[in-house]
Order: C-alpha cells, then sequence, then structure tokens
C-alpha cells in the first residue's frame, strides 16, 4: 500500500506574483516563479529541490502550504488517516477552514531560525501554541493517569506502563508540559531551556526549537526550507543526522529545499533540478550525480567547489546570471546561458540585441559596424534595429555581421528566420520554438532538454 | 618557508561588555608567506574576522581592547630622498628596506646579538635570545601594525592591507555612484601617482594652448591649476587644498584629477572582468546584481596595490553558480598581482579549491595549521578531524555525516586549558583541562595545537593520533 499511492500530486502549478503599477495599482508585470511544475511525493521519501536564489524553489514548498495562493494547476494532497492514505483533496480549491485542518499534517521548518519564532514566547509556548490551536489529544492512561509517549502513539493501545486502557485526552497543564519536554529531549533540549526565550539560544539550537515546534502536530509532511544554511557545517551536520533520524521513527516525509548541491545529495531520494520557475530535470540521487543529462545540472555539479584538494581544478564557470524572472527567456529558459545551445533552443530578439550591442562596443571606431546601429529594440521574436545616418553601408555592416556568424555556425544566427527592411528600419526575426518538455528517458529520470528529444 | 610578509604572534584580544569579559582571541599566531593564500576557517564567532580586523584595528575600540600581541609587516617603502628614482642611500633600488633597529643586520641593537652584556646580565630588548626584536631577525624593514599611530595606520590600510568584506551590498555606499567609490580609494591610496599623471596631461595642455593661441587666460589657469597640484604632490594632506576644493570657481581645479581617477576606476573595473565598465561606474550600488557588486568591491581593494590582502567570506552570500566566477576571479588576479592573500570562509569546500595553506581556528585560537592537501589528508587535531568529517559530499553517497557533540563555548567564560576539551572525545582530565596546549610541530610545515602530540605524552596510543576522519560512504 504504501509507496504506491502519492502522498502528493502536483500538477502544473503555478504561482504568479503581480508587480503593481500606474495610479490605479494595477498589475503592470507578472513575476513568473512558479511557471508549471508537476511532481508526485511518495510517503515516506525525500524530495529534494535544488536551484540557484531567485528559481522559485521556496514558492513551491510555501504553495504546497497554500502559504502563497497558487495562480494555476492543483496541489492533490492525500492525508494520512491512522497510517492509511486517504482520498486526496485538492488544497488550492479547499475552503479555507478545511485547509487549515489539515495543515496539522503539512508543517514546514523556515531557513532563518530567528525570524521564524516569536522573540517574546518561552520555548514552552512556543511548541505548545500549535498543539493547543488544534486541540491536540493525547492518550492518559484511566488507571495510572501517564500519557503515552510520542512514537507509540496509535488508537486503542494499552498503556505501556501499566498495560490498563487508554483515554483520549485534550493536551493542557501539566500534560501538555510534559508532552513538550518530550518532545525537547527528542531533538536534543533539556527541560531547563522550557523557560527561556528564543535570543537566548545559538542558531543550531533555535532551529532545533523550530524543529520541535513543527513536530509537536505530528505531521506527515514536512517541508524543510533550507534549514541549514545559516548555520555553521558542524552544526549543519547535527540538524541533518537529527531530521534523518526524526524520519525514519515517525515515518515522516520530506521536501527538501536546498541551494546546496551535497546537502541535497545527503538528504535526499530524488532530486528536482529548479530553473526560472521550471523543473528541468528530475531523478534519484544516484542517477543524477553520476549521469546530469540537462547543460544546467552539468554546469552546475562542476561549479561547486569539492571538499578535497587532490581534485582541485580550474573551477569551471557558469557565464552570466540567472535572468529576470518577470519575463523569462522563450523556449528553453537556459539557452542564453548554455553552452551547447542549438539554433531550434528559443533564441529572441533581446539576445541579438546583447551580442550586437557587445560587439559594437568593442569594435575598433573607424570599422563599418560602430556606426551601423541608431538604436535597436527587441520585441519578442523580432529585433528592429533604426539604422545608423548611411543606410547602405549600415546595411551592409548588418548583413556581414550576420553572415559571419552563420559561417561560424553560432546557433544564435542560424536561429534566424529572415531579414528585411521596413523604410529606416532592418528588421531581424527569429525561428518560433516551444518550451522543452520534461520528459522521462530514462526510467525516474526525467530532463528538458531538446538535446534528448 | 620565505620570510613571511605578514607575522602574527599572541595576539590576544579582549571585548568587555556588559555581560563579562569576551575573550574573543587568546593568542593568535599566523605567518603569511609572500605570494600565498592563507585559508582560515572555523565556525561562526571563533574570531576569524575579529583576528584580521584587530590587525587594521577595524574592530571597535572600546569595547575591544588588543591586550597583547605583534603583527609584523614587512613593508618597505619608496626612498625619501630620491622619491623612488634611486639614489645613494637607497643603493639604487629607489627603495628602502632595511630594518632601522638593527641596520639590516638582524641582530638586537642592545646587546649585538649576544643575548647577555658584559656583566653577565641577560638582555632585556630580546629575552636573551640576541634577535632583533623589530624585524624578527630578517634584517628587513617592518612595522608592527598593532603599535602604529592612527596617521600611520591610514596610511598602511588600503595600500599594503586591503580588505574585501563579505555583504558587498553594504560594503558599498547606497548614494554614491561606484565610480566615485572606486576612484575615492585611488585618491586616497595613490594620490603621488595620481597628481603625477595630472601634472603631466597640465603641462601638455598648456603646450597645446600655446601651439593653438586660444587665449592666455586659459594658459594662465591651467599654469594655476599646475602650480596647485605641484603643491598637493609634496603635501599631500594639505588644509588649504582641501578648502579650496568647496570654494565655487576655484575647485574646477579638481575636475582634472577626477579625470585621472576616472580613467583608473575604468582600467580597474575592466581588470575585475566587468562587461560594459562605463555604463557600471555611472550606476548606484543597488543597480547591480550581487556578483558585480562583489567585483566592485575586489576593484576597490585592489586599487592601493595592497601587499596582503584579505578576503572576509567574499563568496558566502553568492550562488554558487556566482561563486565559483567570483573564485575563479581570485585566482587570476592573485597570479596577476602576487599579493598574499589572508581567505576567511566557514566552507572548507572553498577553501581546498583555492588555499595554499590552512589555518584552523577555533574559540579564538588556532587549532591546527597545515598545507592543504596535508590538511585533508592528515587532519590532526580532533576538532579538525570532526569538521572534516561533517561536510556533506557532492561526489560522494554518505551515510551519515560525523557530528561534534555540544555548542561552541560561550568566550566569557571560556573552558580553561584547551579551549576544545569540553568536547573532545580525546580529552583527558589531567592535562586537556589546565593546560592550554602550544603549536606542536609534526613537520611538513604542519603545526597542530593539541596535547596529544605532544613528544613526551604518554596519555595516548599511536591509535589515537591516527589522522582519522569518520565518515560513513556508502
Amino acid at each position: 500500500m504504501m509507496g504506491e499511492e502519492p502522498m502528493f500530486r502536483v500538477e502544473d502549478l503555478k504561482v504568479h506574483f503581480p508587480i503593481l503599477g500606474g495610479i490605479l495599482k494595477r498589475p503592470i508585470a507578472w513575476v513568473h516563479a512558479v511557471d508549471g511544475v508537476s511532481f508526485t511525493i511518495r510517503p515516506g521519501e525525500t524530495l529534494g529541490i535544488v536551484g540557484e536564489s531567485g528559481c522559485g524553489k521556496t514558492t513551491v514548498g510555501r504553495a504546497l502550504l497554500q502559504l502563497v495562493k497558487s495562480t494555476g494547476g492543483s496541489i492533490w494532497f492525500a492525508p494520512p488517516a491512522d497510517g492509511t492514505p486517504s482520498a486526496p483533496v485538492n488544497l488550492s480549491k479547499i475552503p479555507r477552514r478545511k485547509l487549515r485542518r489539515l495543515r496539522r499534517s503539512i508543517q514546514i521548518i523556515f531557513q532563518d531560525p530567528t525570524s521564524s519564532l516569536d522573540p517574546r514566547q518561552l520555548v514552552k509556548a512556543i511548541v505548545a501554541e500549535p498543539m493547543r490551536i488544534h486541540g491536540l489529544t493525547g492518550l492518559r492512561c484511566t488507571k495510572c493517569g501517564s500519557v503515552v509517549p510520542i512514537h507509540l502513539e496509535r488508537p486503542g493501545i494499552a498503556c505501556p506502563r501499566c498495560g490498563a486502557t487508554t483515554e483520549a485526552v485534550p493536551f493542557k497543564g501539566a500534560q501538555l508540559e510534559a508532552r513538550v519536554i518530550e518532545l525537547l529531549d527528542r531533538v536534543g533540549l533539556n527541560p531547563e531551556h522550557l523557560f527561556r526565550y528564543p535570543h537566548e539560544f545559538s542558531g543550531g539550537q533555535k532551529q532545533r526549537i523550530a524543529i520541535t515546534r513543527a513536530l509537536s502536530l505530528r505531521p506527515a509532511f514536512l517541508v524543510l526550507d533550507e534549514p541549514t544554511s545559516s548555520l555553521d557545517v558542524s552544526v549543519q551536520a547535527q540538524i541533518l543526522n537529527l531530521l534523518k533520524d526524526l524520519q525514519r521513527e515517525y515515518r515522516l516525509t520530506y521536501l527538501f529545499i536546498s541551494h546546496n548541491l551535497a546537502v541535497v545529495r545527503y538528504m535526499a531520494n530524488r532530486i528536482a533540478v529548479m530553473y526560472l520557475g521550471k523543473f528541468i530535470e528530475v531523478a534519484g540521487k544516484g542517477e543524477l550525480f553520476d549521469d546530469p543529462l540537462h547543460p544546467y545540472t552539468r554546469g552546475l555539479l562542476e561549479t561547486i567547489p569539492v571538499p578535497d584538494p587532490e581534485r582541485r581544478r580550474e573551477l569551471a564557470l557558469m557565464k552570466g546570471e540567472v535572468p529576470s524572472p518577470v519575463s523569462p527567456p522563450f523556449g528553453c529558459r537556459f539557452h542564453p546561458r548554455c553552452p551547447v545551445a542549438m539554433p531550434h533552443c528559443g533564441w529572441e530578439g533581446r539576445d541579438l540585441q546583447k551580442v550586437l550591442e557587445d560587439a559594437i562596443h568593442e569594435a575598433s571606431p573607424d570599422s563599418p559596424l560602430s556606426g551601423a546601429v541608431a538604436e535597436m529594440q527587441a520585441d519578442g521574436r523580432t529585433l528592429r534595429i533604426r539604422i545608423g545616418p548611411d543606410p547602405e553601408r549600415s546595411r551592409a555592416a548588418l548583413d556581414a555581421f550576420l553572415a559571419e556568424g552563420r559561417a561560424v555556425g553560432t546557433p544564435i544566427y542560424q536561429a534566424i528566420e529572415e531579414t528585411s527592411q521596413q523604410g529606416d528600419e532592418f528588421v531581424i526575426s527569429f525561428r518560433e520554438t516551444r518550451e522543452p518538455e520534461l520528459k522521462e528517458v530514462k526510467p525516474g529520470h526525467a530532463v528538458a532538454c531538446y538535446l534528448y528529444e | 618557508m620565505a620570510d613571511p610578509v605578514l607575522r602574527v604572534s599572541g595576539l590576544k584580544v579582549n571585548f568587555y561588555t556588559y555581560d563579562g569579559v569576551v575573550k574573543a582571541l587568546d593568542g593568535v599566531s599566523l605567518d603569511v608567506a609572500p605570494h600565498e593564500t592563507l585559508g582560515l576557517v572555523g565556525e561562526t564567532g571563533c574570531g576569524k574576522s575579529v583576528t584580521v580586523n584587530s590587525l587594521v584595528k577595524l574592530i571597535p575600540i572600546p569595547p575591544g581592547r588588543i591586550e597583547s600581541g605583534r603583527a609584523l609587516l614587512h613593508w618597505p617603502v619608496p626612498c625619501p630622498h630620491c622619491r623612488g628614482k634611486g639614489c645613494g642611500t637607497c643603493g639604487g633600488s629607489g627603495k628602502l628596506d632595511t630594518c632601522e633597529a638593527c641596520n639590516g643586520r638582524g641582530t638586537c641593537s642592545a646587546c649585538r646579538g649576544h643575548g647577555r652584556f658584559r656583566d653577565g646580565k641577560s638582555c632585556a630588548r630580546c629575552a636573551g635570545v640576541g634577535k632583533c626584536y623589530a624585524c624578527d631577525a630578517t634584517g628587513k624593514r617592518h612595522v608592527d601594525l598593532l603599535a602604529l599611530s592612527p596617521r600611520e595606520l591610514r596610511e598602511v590600510r588600503g595600500s599594503a592591507m586591503s580588505m574585501i568584506f563579505q555583504e558587498a551590498m553594504s560594503a558599498l555606499n547606497p548614494v554614491l555612484k561606484i565610480g566615485e567609490q572606486v576612484g575615492e580609494s585611488f585618491y586616497y591610496h595613490q594620490r603621488e601617482a595620481l597628481c603625477r599623471a595630472t601634472i603631466a596631461r597640465l603641462e601638455k595642455e598648456i603646450e597645446r594652448a600655446r601651439g593653438a593661441a586660444t587665449g592666455a587666460v586659459r594658459i594662465v589657469s591651467l599654469r594655476l591649476y599646475l602650480t596647485l597640484y605641484r603643491w598637493m604632490l609634496n603635501k599631500t594632506e594639505s588644509r588649504l587644498l582641501q578648502f579650496l576644493r568647496k570654494v565655487p570657481v576655484v575647485r574646477r581645479y579638481h575636475r582634472w584629477i577626477e579625470k585621472e581617477m576616472e580613467q583608473r576606476s575604468l582600467e580597474a573595473l575592466r581588470k575585475v572582468r566587468i562587461p560594459a565598465p562605463e555604463e557600471v561606474l555611472k550606476a548606484y550600488p543597488h543597480e547591480l546584481s550581487g556578483g558585480m557588486t562583489q567585483r566592485v568591491v575586489i576593484a576597490i581593494a585592489l586599487a592601493g596595490n595592497p601587499k596582503v590582502l584579505v578576503a572576509d567570506e567574499p563568496t558566502t552570500a553568492l550562488d554558487v553558480t556566482i561563486q565559483s566566477q567570483i573564485l575563479r576571479l581570485m585566482q587570476d588576479l592573485k597570479a596577476e598581482l602576487g599579493a598574499a592573500i589572508i581567505f576567511i570562509t566557514h566552507d572548507l569546500a572553498v577553501i581546498a579549491q583555492i588555499a595554499d595553506r590552512v589555518a584552523v581556528m577555533y574559540a579564538g585560537t588556532i587549532a591546527e595549521t597545515a598545507p592543504v592537501r596535508e590538511i585533508f589528508k592528515r587532519p590532526l587535531h580532533p576538532y579538525t578531524r570532526g569538521l572534516i568529517g561533517a561536510i556533506p559530499r557532492p561526489h560522494q553517497d554518505l551515510v551519515r555525516l560525523s557530528e561534534i557533540p555540544g555548542n561552541v563555548p560561550n568566550l566569557v567564560n571560556p573552558p580553561g586549558g584547551c579551549r576544545f576539551h569540553p568536547r573532545c572525545k580525546f580529552a583527558k582530565a589531567e592535562v586537556c583541562a589546565s593546560e592550554k596546549p602550544l603549536l606542536f610541530d609534526v613537520g611538513n610545515g604542519h603545526l597542530v595545537a593539541c596535547h596529544m602530540y605532544d613528544q613526551n605524552a604518554p596519555l595516548w596510543t599511536d591509535e589515537d593520533r591516527q589522522p582519522r576522519v569518520e565518515v560513513v560512504a556508502r
């Protein structure tokens, strides 16, 4: 039963944030933070999401909890009732009150523990608050009055101490405190920490408190949003090991989000590589690291520094920076930085504009190219160039420039569909392409790249 | 190892806070060889930044106080007689590079190297060793950074030692253009060279104006400027010139040197591989991406041609792809410039890729220093072993990361003896809790501060001393 029915099935998830502007504060543009992402998470597994900052990995995590409203797509969640998953519900459609009840089983641990803990609450209150809000019940022995510890909790279980029957009671007073102590003890904190404020703890300890708070509701699923990126290596090792132990003990399912490939490799079973709001490669961790298919994944693996001076090498470089998610590149979103890009990868006006600007910048003042361009305007697949004062010469210079590029075999020039002249404008248009889809090329290994289509 | 450019010894820094005295550094000793990259690693709060910041007095004083220690920087200065052209005083080299105390002999000036006087008393200045105190027996011109006056310190900062800070965005002033900020560092650290270039330009301009006969007024004003710049060359910190910069009309003289600054800023930005540097000069810091601002900060740090470049976690706030671009840039620049680099980071993977030698710090002390290959192959200090075992590896499947139990100690009440002993599984109550371990030399340039490696330590077996990193690989 377990392992077959996914706990999460996300279909074409989209989260777009509006950029408001104008007098009426209407959306003038949209940030495509998450732009059509589909995946499943099976019970008990850890799915890792890696990507650079701004690629939308955190937004995916938040959308699963509906902390940000998704703009499109559906998130099917099968809430586990008594160990067996029940019928899936679409989290993006259900009413708030129902969602709140479901959130008991979906919890999140944030990146920065300092800002995710209320500085004015005692640790005891921080950990107890979710239990109080959700009216959590524990099992109390009818005879000796002791509460069944969390890892033994099962409906109808006999008291482990005296063997008598147990009854469900809401957590209050001494029992609540006992449960908080039990949880704190599990994550490596002491009862003496109960009556302290968050600022009295180190970063690692604060993260432990945040983990305790998430665990207090006995969730089935945890989103771990870069839980160790603000911690030191030795503390990071402690927290990662703790999370692994907890997963085994409480049969938890994780979504692990990080920018650190090494950490993801340690934690996850399957890894999704994200770039500009899209998954570009999804594979089991062994597959992904041994045989990366997407050029971005390969580049990423080559650029990470390896903690081994014997394997020292010239660090590989990935050219350029991540483009803005407001208007992501056409076709494959990685094509402007891709070392193996092809003519049909989605070249467009602004790519050529950048190339031309650089060429003009570098050209000597007396070369024909330097005065050829008065103004350029990229408009989707076309680039409109208002040519310089000497039209004949300018046109010839531009033609020569494009022909030279085509002869060398640079993909951007080969992608040009037609060039035409309209008045004093020289119009270059590129061929139509679609975005490469995430396709399974090997069992359990999906990649979105034209190289594999 | 060649004579170090920077030798820090016994640096002790305390911070006097309301919660008590934070014993931030407890006798830190470091050598930095010329042209090498020294990686300084350690966890948050172990004193990496305090170490380098106290060298150039960038720690807040008070509450901080440098209690003791010396930091000798090898710093030849241009010969004051010939201004670097070469004369009898400097032996034609144009530089003064002999220790003033011992006149280049390297022996103690009081006892002439004997260590004791004729009457049998031990020499107090050299503690009976006979070596020159001021230059550490090298005979070269050294300055003790910790004993400099604020004015001398200002000369050292930026030109002998400069820094690249972690957060480039907050290292730059948000209301000034990039060009002003890069140019400024040339203005303060290379004023002489700037003045000379400006004077040459002005002279050429006067020649031109004379030939063209454009008017006597222009020649007069240019001549006036020329006088001002000659004056600036001699008296770099003239109050009058500073005042003239604020007087309308007269302040126009400054445009000439500004032009020169802009020229050099452009070159500096090109050197750190910034695309379209002309536009970047006119931009404000917020208009640039994280990687670009870090490049600008590097350009500023390099403006004064430093002998020692301190990079304080320069890539921590950046993405992996940008991090590799910056690391690569630093590798290239290092080859070009020949400056020594102190590279501070908590990421051992970065250290493995960029450093020549590594110093591991723990709670205000140096735990271990060794060449980079050596430290990864034979980590000796129990803390280093734990640290290396705790790194998740990108090319290996690990079943479990090794952990160092416990937390970093509070430095108001640091553990006595070895500061690591409460977390160390090899610790023995007899020595570790009471005696501070010295740095033991175990060969291969490998120094380790742990009682286990004391020659006459019978408490540990050879098995304990095995440099083993516990990594459980699949």
